[in-house]
């Protein structure tokens, strides 16, 4: 019988958060796991940079020329690595589980820095299950990956900064959308002022003229109060907005790519049962975490957008600062070792925070649909309305706000598919606020279930015996 | 087939030749199986389980596990997560999906 693998951290997520981290625990001699789902490193933001391509820096901005640079010192050390492999286990001590496409294998670790990065905010509207409606991100990442651009009529519709830096890009491209549909109220500008003059001295400004100005040149601009529906004949055909003034517009496209900001992946604190915040301003969960990135248990740190989305700018230098305090706990540097590393890296993230504010109150993400036929569950297929009957039985017979999600859960499978309530969660979360004025601090997080991902059943027979089912 | 909803802005030549339903796709060396799908022109391949809904690929980043697929006998691996690879086998249930 083999001994159980064991290192000394294991970093899940290869996006810059993670990769930074690994790198500097790798430098100082720590032996590391890397766990990432994809088949390379780079994560979503730096997705392709592997083998950038000699278009890269012109098609999608200067900033994402950091990529290849984090990989090649990721790649110089001496890091184990498992790609199209998920952690679908984790308990205190730490045992992981790592489920690989051929085998399950539970590591032990002294540290583990979850790094698992961000995630597209669900913009669920009528239509939105249909073949053919993407995300914003997913198109981006598309050109990314192998340069597809799409080669029909399409639209590019939402709330956040991704619709007009993914409109620049393709721009770039010479790819033009039928419309972009820009959502918001027009008071948010005014909510975001105050925090105007720290975004002006970022480096986030200067880009962001840059994506407006292409923006409104390139592609017409619709400003909208919201998406009423997406039409279709098993495709999408037309995207149905409410303008600002009240018209109602239908832009013909055969893709749609919505977007609704971004979003930490907390599933894996949550999954550890680590306590979670509810961000009023951002309108996500966030797990706690100290200025080093601490999470709250000892040896967790949470590092990058899973800690609360930053950019990936800011997640790299939270990487290396987990790294430092990291190497603390292992004994391979001192405390004032950690202090003189870090000084200029904590500069750098705080520089690159400042202009977050202002970026978070102008693109607040947009209210879900009031259609009661709208799936808020992709997984199982659960509607508005549907959720709204158990719930409201739910509250007739006297259950507590913060056991809806789980009866709802119970009863009608919303949040129980396979993407571990990550599509329906955020959605959820608005439905109950607007609705039931239950907050979602005082609804709580769908709790996560074993297997994080799913894996095959015969894999399970990898696990060692002796110990007990993992949570 | 389709016409692909999808174009390769470089053009470079499809060079690497996979079977999907016993169907011959070819794709670029980077793609992964859901992009070279999306490329060829083939927009969804499963349905959802409750309504029987066809659904296609959804977020490309592993979130949603709407475009799930079998790879080389491998079940339920997200299919915009596996590059693709020359002679790889994929079996979907697309039989069922396409109108």
């Amino acid at each position: 019988m083999t001994g159980q693998p064991s290192f000394d951290a294991v970093v899940v997520g290869a996006g810059p958060a993670g990769m930074a981290a690994a790198t500097e625990l790798a430098a100082r001699g720590a032996s590391v796991l890397m766990v990432d789902r994809q088949a390379s490193p780079g994560g979503q933001i730096y997705r392709g940079a592997v083998e950038p391509g000699h278009d890269a820096e012109r098609l999608f901005g200067k900033s994402y020329m950091r990529g290849p640079a984090l990989i090649a010192a990721f790649g110089r050390q001496s890091i184990e690595t498992r790609w199209n492999a998920s952690a679908v286990g984790v308990r205190d001590g730490f045992e992981v589980d790592v489920a690989s496409p051929d085998r399950l294998e539970r590591i032990a670790c002294r540290i583990l820095i979850l790094a698992t990065g961000a995630y597209e905010r669900p913009l669920a509207i009528p239509g939105w299950t249909m073949p053919g409606v993407m995300t914003a991100g997913a198109a981006q990442l598309m050109a990314k990956q192998s340069r597809l651009v799409p080669s029909e009529p399409f639209v590019i519709a939402g709330a956040g900064p991704l619709i007009w830096l993914l409109a620049w890009q393709y721009a770039q491209m010479g790819a033009r959308p039928e419309a972009l549909v820009s959502l918001g109220d027009s008071k948010a500008l005014r909510r975001a002022l105050p925090h105007a003059f720290s975004f002006l001295g970022s480096d986030y400004a200067a880009d962001a003229v840059k994506y407006l100005r292409t923006a409104y040149r390139s592609t017409p601009v619709v400003r909208a109060r919201r998406l009423v529906r997406i039409e279709g004949d098993g495709r999408p055909t037309a995207l149905i907005a409410e303008t600002r003034t009240g018209r109602s517009v239908s832009i013909p496209a055969r893709r749609v790519f919505l977007h609704n900001g971004v979003l930490p992946d907390a599933n894996m604190t949550n999954a550890l049962g680590c306590r979670l915040e509810w961000d009023e301003i951002r309108h996500s969960w966030q797990p706690t975490t100290d200025a080093w990135q601490r999470g709250d248990r000892d040896g967790l740190y949470v590092a990058g957008d899973g800690a609360g989305v930053d950019g990936a700018i800011a997640a790299e230098f939270s990487g290396r600062i987990a790294a430092s305090d990291a190497l603390v706990r292992l004994g391979r540097i001192s405390q004032a070792e950690r202090d003189t590393t870090a000084a200029p890296w904590i500069a750098e993230r705080g520089r690159h925070l400042s202009g977050r504010p202002f970026i978070d109150t102008l693109f607040a993400p947009i209210e879900p649909s009031d259609d009661p036929d709208v799936p808020i569950c992709r997984c199982e297929n659960v509607s508005a309305s549907r959720a709204a009957d158990v719930i409201d039985d739910a509250r007739g017979v006297g259950v507590p706000p913060g056991a809806l999600v789980s009866h709802l859960k119970a009863i009608s499978r919303c949040g129980m598919g396979p993407c571990q309530a990550r599509m329906c969660g955020p959605s959820l979360a608005r439905f109950l606020d607007t609705r039931y004025v239950v907050s979602a601090a005082d609804a709580g997080k769908p709790s996560q279930r074993y297997p994080a991902a799913p894996m095959q059943l015969a894999s399970l027979a990898d696990l060692p015996l002796d110990g007990e089912a993992a949570p | 087939m389709n016409q692909a909803g999808f174009r390769r802005l470089d053009g470079s030549g499809a060079s690497v030749t996979m079977t999907v339903d016993g169907q011959t796709v070819t794709a670029d060396t980077r793609d992964t199986v859901a992009g070279a799908l999306l490329a060829a022109g083939i927009d969804t391949w499963r349905r959802n389980v409750p309504s029987g809904q066809p659904r296609g690929p959804f977020c490309m980043m592993g979130v949603c596990f709407e475009c799930v697929l079998t790879v080389d006998g491998v079940p339920e691996r997200r299919a915009c997560m596996v590059p693709v690879r020359d002679g790889m086998t994929i079996r979907t249930g697309r039989r069922d999906t396409t109108p």
